[in-house]
């Protein structure tokens, strides 16, 4: 009866931390994964090229820079280059954690700097298929994290990660009822990822065809996001990357949005 | 005239030697129908902006901007400035002297304290530099912490322009026209304006004082019996001006507000023909539906203060003058603005204010679009109407669409 109890009870244990370890097992991954970087602040040029279902494309030439503010704000300012009927305008994002973060947008022709309400983490960044949540890094705690199937992608092997809203206002505030990444065992970078809708059809493929490690830092220097729903992708390439320079705080600010240059 | 020929040659300098110079601008060609009489141009031409801009390291930049209008109704070339200033930038404060734009204020379309740039009403297109004048100033903005001060001083002054017609004629007496009494240049008229920006606890607010010339004029009409004529007048009078502004966001909600105290040079409500004392606020909210769609409404009241109508209606009458545009105490005004974005080539926008009182009104639909990379199409009209006496009404013969088509290089 004492052997059959103990069986039992062993039989129950082992179903509880089996898929409790493997939950532990994606976490640390997603863990190792979002706080392998190094950087403190950093800056580069971003193309960023829209294209339509009919293949027309629209190309915007950006700066951005990039700083962390803590451990879980950052703060980020873009200023378009081209083309020239929006060079000039700027962008600025200051993320906080007890609150709503704080975006400010200068359009040159308007001379003015505006607090803009957002579009929520969902919104589409720059109007492109990236939104404000995929271009930020994710929060651990906003997902529920399991490891599934290891696969090789472009022959890399990667561990594949499906990330469910940890609860439903992520899930309203990402547009995401789920993600799945694929990220590679010796680099911990995301390599190409799946989203989901909040009715758990595909949304969006993101594929990244360049990773380059700058300064010691691992960066995804092509990405390419393509919305299978609406039959449009955005491109986003970065060039000229440079880390931990020291950008002054005061550079996130609006003085610094509306000087231009 | 000496001023342009000296931008252009600074332009043209700084354009072709300097290696850090940043050389642009636009070409636009532009058509605009009048809309109450659809057979006349109000304006068709062509304009070529060439902006040029050079930084010098961290300390200082320069910027100017030239519009050169061809006019293909009168077949005339003219050449404009639109901004020329440089810029020093220290750790502390960043001053510009010379000629640009200075926009107070959070609301949108309708800010009580942007009393600097004056409008020029015969002219609203896609544009603001179609309808916002450009002024010569000298602008400090002090830094502590997040604090902003910003100073300005505006050696001369500039008003609004606005359209209107004065006949020559009234009931078969004549109308003789003054000149337009615009105060003297010398120092003693030059204006003054501070504002003080700051934020807190998500609020990012700002108070701001000017002490500056009325922007719209005190138009007198007055009809002298013993000469049997009528005169016409315009004046600008003196005023403080005291604002408040304040925005914060909730998410996709963005809260705004603006004031102002006017304390205009009829500072006990005595002149008829002067505008009183007057508050104005505007209340209102951005909400973001989608990165397609958005909406800003708004709610605008003016109050005047010293205001006695019995006073206003019994002056009239002594002076034989109707009694239909005694104004109100109290006037207020509704305000909206809508943009979609169909896709990356195709966006409207909407902007419209309703005067409650007389359901005047003023709508202005843009259709933009992209047909390339700095290629753009603008299509819209302006639109005023209501009663003869309001507001808008009285406007309603400038109503006007336009057709704009923009190469920016």
């Amino acid at each position: 009866m004492k052997l059959r109890s103990i069986f039992i009870g062993s039989f129950l244990l082992f179903w509880m931390v089996v898929p409790l370890s493997a939950q532990n097992t994606a976490k640390d991954i997603m863990e190792k994964t979002l706080n392998k970087s190094s950087w403190k602040d950093m800056s580069g040029q971003v193309q960023l090229i829209l294209t339509n279902a009919q293949n027309q494309q629209r190309k915007r030439q950006i700066d951005m820079f990039s700083r962390k503010r803590t451990a879980t704000e950052s703060d980020m300012l873009m200023r378009f280059k081209a083309p020239a009927d929006v060079k000039g305008t700027g962008f600025l994002i200051i993320e906080n954690q007890s609150g709503d973060d704080e975006r400010y947008l200068y359009l040159p022709a308007l001379r003015r700097v505006k607090r803009i309400a957002s579009s929520g983490k969902g919104g589409n960044f720059m109007s492109s298929d990236f939104s404000y949540y995929d271009i930020g890094k994710p929060k651990l705690q906003d997902w529920t994290y399991k490891k599934l199937e290891d696969q090789t992608i472009n022959g890399h092997d990667c561990y594949q990660i499906e990330c469910l809203p940890a609860s439903e206002d992520i899930k309203k505030d990402t547009g995401y009822g789920k993600v799945i990444r694929w990220i590679r065992k010796d680099i911990l970078v995301t390599i190409h990822a799946e989203y989901f809708d909040r009715g758990l059809r595909q949304w969006k493929v993101l594929e990244v065809p360049r990773i380059e490690e700058i300064s010691g830092v691992w960066f995804q220097t092509d990405m390419l996001m393509k919305d299978v729903q609406n039959n449009h992708q955005s491109e986003m390439k970065f060039t000229n990357i440079k880390v931990n320079k020291n950008i002054p705080a005061r550079f996130f600010s609006q003085r610094f949005l509306q000087r231009g240059h | 005239m000496r001023f342009k020929s000296l931008l252009l040659i600074v332009t043209a300098v700084f354009g072709l030697q300097a290696q850090n110079t940043d050389l642009g601008g636009y070409l636009k060609l532009f058509v605009h129908p009048n809309l109450n009489s659809p057979y006349q141009w109000e304006q068709l031409g062509t304009r070529m902006q060439l902006h040029v801009g050079q930084t010098l390291g961290e300390q200082a930049a320069f910027y100017s901007a030239l519009n050169f209008n061809y006019d293909l109704l009168t077949h005339s070339m003219q050449v404009k400035p639109v901004e020329a200033y440089v810029d020093f930038f220290s750790d502390f404060a960043d001053v510009r002297l010379g000629r640009q734009f200075i926009f107070w204020g959070k609301t949108d379309w309708i800010n009580p304290t942007d009393n600097i740039n004056p409008w020029d009403y015969r002219n609203i297109t896609a544009e603001i530099e179609d309808y916002r004048l450009p002024v010569l100033a000298a602008k400090a903005d002090i830094y502590v912490g997040d604090a902003d001060l910003q100073l300005v001083w505006l050696p001369k002054f500039e008003p609004n322009r606005i359209p209107m017609t004065i006949p020559d004629s009234i009931a078969g007496f004549p109308v003789q026209h003054q000149p337009e009494a615009l105060p003297e240049n010398e120092p003693a008229n030059s204006e003054l304006g501070l504002r003080l920006s700051a934020s807190a606890f998500q609020v990012d607010y700002a108070l701001s004082y000017y002490y500056g010339f009325e922007k719209n004029p005190t138009v007198r009409l007055e009809m002298i019996p013993t000469q049997g004529r009528f005169v016409h007048s315009t004046t600008y009078g003196r005023q403080h001006v005291f604002g408040f502004d304040f925005v914060t966001t909730f998410d996709k909600l963005a809260i705004k507000g603006e004031g102002a105290w006017f304390l205009t040079s009829d500072r006990d409500g005595r002149d008829i023909f002067a505008e009183n004392p007057h508050i104005q606020y505007v209340l209102g909210a951005d909400y973001v539906f989608s990165d397609r769609f958005s909406l800003n409404a708004q709610f605008v009241q003016t109050i005047r203060l010293k205001y006695n109508r019995k006073y206003e209606e019994q002056t009239r009458l002594a002076r034989h003058m109707s009694l239909d545009d005694v104004p109100e105490q109290y006037v207020q005004s509704i305000s909206g603005r809508m943009q979609y974005r169909w896709n990356d080539f195709l966006s409207l926008q909407i902007i419209s204010v309703l005067n409650l009182k007389d359901s005047d009104y003023f709508i202005l639909p843009i259709i933009s679009y992209a047909y390339a990379d700095g290629v753009n199409l603008y299509l819209g009209a302006t639109v005023l109407g209501g009663p003869k006496n309001s507001p808008f009404g009285r406007s309603k013969n400038s109503s006007r669409a336009f057709a704009e088509l923009k190469y920016s290089f």
